[in-house]
């Protein structure tokens, strides 16, 4: 029905709208940094997506120089295991699901990299 | 949105938990759209099994949403429901060939076969209830005590919501649950025995059923009713991953906007079993229409 579908139109049209005052009420005020944790989760998501957007396959480790992957510090603990996996070529990332990395890897193809600007995608 | 609310913290690091959210946002975006219509369209079908194969790809932890969501397409097609078989050959198919050619790749480039992803297994059990348990039994004994649990509850859960179940059994039945608390507080065992029932799929079957008791069977379109079934599934699927891998909170705060759908539902239903007025855009039907849901 043409009048069924008009009123979806504007649900979709007036959510799409609230959506957006919500999000930039959420994200305006927050100071997210433009780094990425060193450790855990985050530098495997933010060094294989780097590394997968610069053409160096979908690998985790330091393949690229270390300030190029935007983490918040250089943990030695971390640093030398990090940079010595990437020096032999970086470890093919299966150990995780692909979805986010390719995400990560698309918003920094597209904006640069980010970690701020991929947080608020 | 509600999960960035909830969880801004975790929004707003560099972790999966946000695209999670997204991704059980689409599926039932997908899904929503491909049971729009009576006669669901195999584009819709298409679409919703590449939804789900996203999901999948984006976390393992929504590994139990496809067979959950086939499973029920499946039972349909052999009730002769809403759904014809090729819409279930259809939806498996574009479910199936994203992963399948994902992880022939990751196969590959690994060297040992890998299906999705190796985390699953240095995780399966890690962090997860049951894990008190086998230490305490071992494996063998757990998984059986796991699995005789999960029948029985399951059992109950069924009698309960056909409305068979005497209100003696259902009382004699809550008594030892509270006697096992009571009890579970004195012995390591049996308290190991009583978190995993709490905390399993036996707390969602009997809170069902429970719920339906209650509401004089005005709940059962939460596994009758195509739009609901699929909040019950996504609410399954993060139950499950609690039991099996994790229990932490971090992995349950995607599925709190899904919640918050079930909630509704349930505070809906309460008004209307006090006589009070509901209407507007969460008037319900039970007839499979999907579009008073959200």
């Amino acid at each position: 029905m043409p009048g069924r579908s008009k009123i979806e139109f504007w649900e979709i049209c007036i959510a799409a709208v609230l959506a957006l005052i919500y999000g930039y009420s959420v994200f305006s005020d927050l100071s997210i940094p433009d780094t990425a944790f060193f450790v855990g989760d985050t530098w495997e998501y933010q060094s294989i997506a780097l590394n997968f957007a610069s053409g160096e396959g979908f690998k985790f480790g330091g393949l690229l120089p270390f300030e190029a992957y935007h983490f918040y510090s250089a943990n030695p603990e971390y640093y030398d295991r990090f940079m010595d996996i990437g020096a032999a070529g970086g470890e093919p990332s299966t150990f995780r699901t692909p979805g986010y990395p390719f995400v990560l890897a698309t918003i920094y193809r597209i904006f640069g990299v980010s970690p701020r600007t991929a947080i608020r995608i | 949105m509600v999960f960035h609310r909830l969880a801004p913290n975790i929004g707003g690091e560099i972790l999966t938990e946000a695209l999670i959210a997204l991704s059980v946002f689409l599926v039932l975006v997908t899904w929503v759209i491909m049971n729009r219509n009576h006669r669901t369209t195999l584009p819709s079908a298409a679409l919703f099994g590449l939804t789900l194969a996203t999901a999948v790809l984006v976390k393992g932890s929504l590994s139990f949403l496809p067979p959950l969501f086939v499973g029920y397409i499946a039972l349909q097609v052999l009730r002769k429901g809403r759904y014809r078989l090729s819409v279930l050959t259809t939806t498996l198919l574009a479910f199936l060939l994203p992963v399948i050619a994902y992880s022939v790749y990751a196969t590959h480039a690994n060297g040992s076969f890998v299906l999705l992803s190796q985390q699953g297994r240095s995780v399966l059990l890690a962090k997860a209830i049951p894990k008190k348990l086998v230490a305490m039994f071992g494996t063998k004994t757990a998984v059986l005590i796991g699995i005789a649990l999960l029948f029985a509850a399951t059992a109950f859960a069924t009698c309960l919501v056909r409305g068979r179940a005497p209100r003696r059994l259902i009382v004699l039945l809550s008594l030892v649950a509270v006697a096992g608390l009571v009890i579970g507080t004195s012995s390591p065992q049996l308290r190991a025995l009583v978190v995993v029932f709490a905390f399993g799929p036996g707390l969602l079957l009997f809170t069902l059923a429970c719920l339906n008791r209650c509401f004089r069977r005005r709940v059962s379109a939460l596994w009758t009713s195509p739009g609901w079934v699929a909040v019950t599934f996504v609410i399954t699927n993060f139950v499950l991953v609690a039991i099996v891998v994790f229990g932490d909170p971090r992995f349950l705060a995607p599925a709190r906007f899904v919640l918050l759908l079930a909630a509704s539902f349930l505070l809906i239903r309460l008004a209307e079993a006090l006589g009070l007025p509901v209407g507007g855009a969460l008037t319900l039907e039970e007839d499979g229409h999907f579009r008073e849901i959200f």
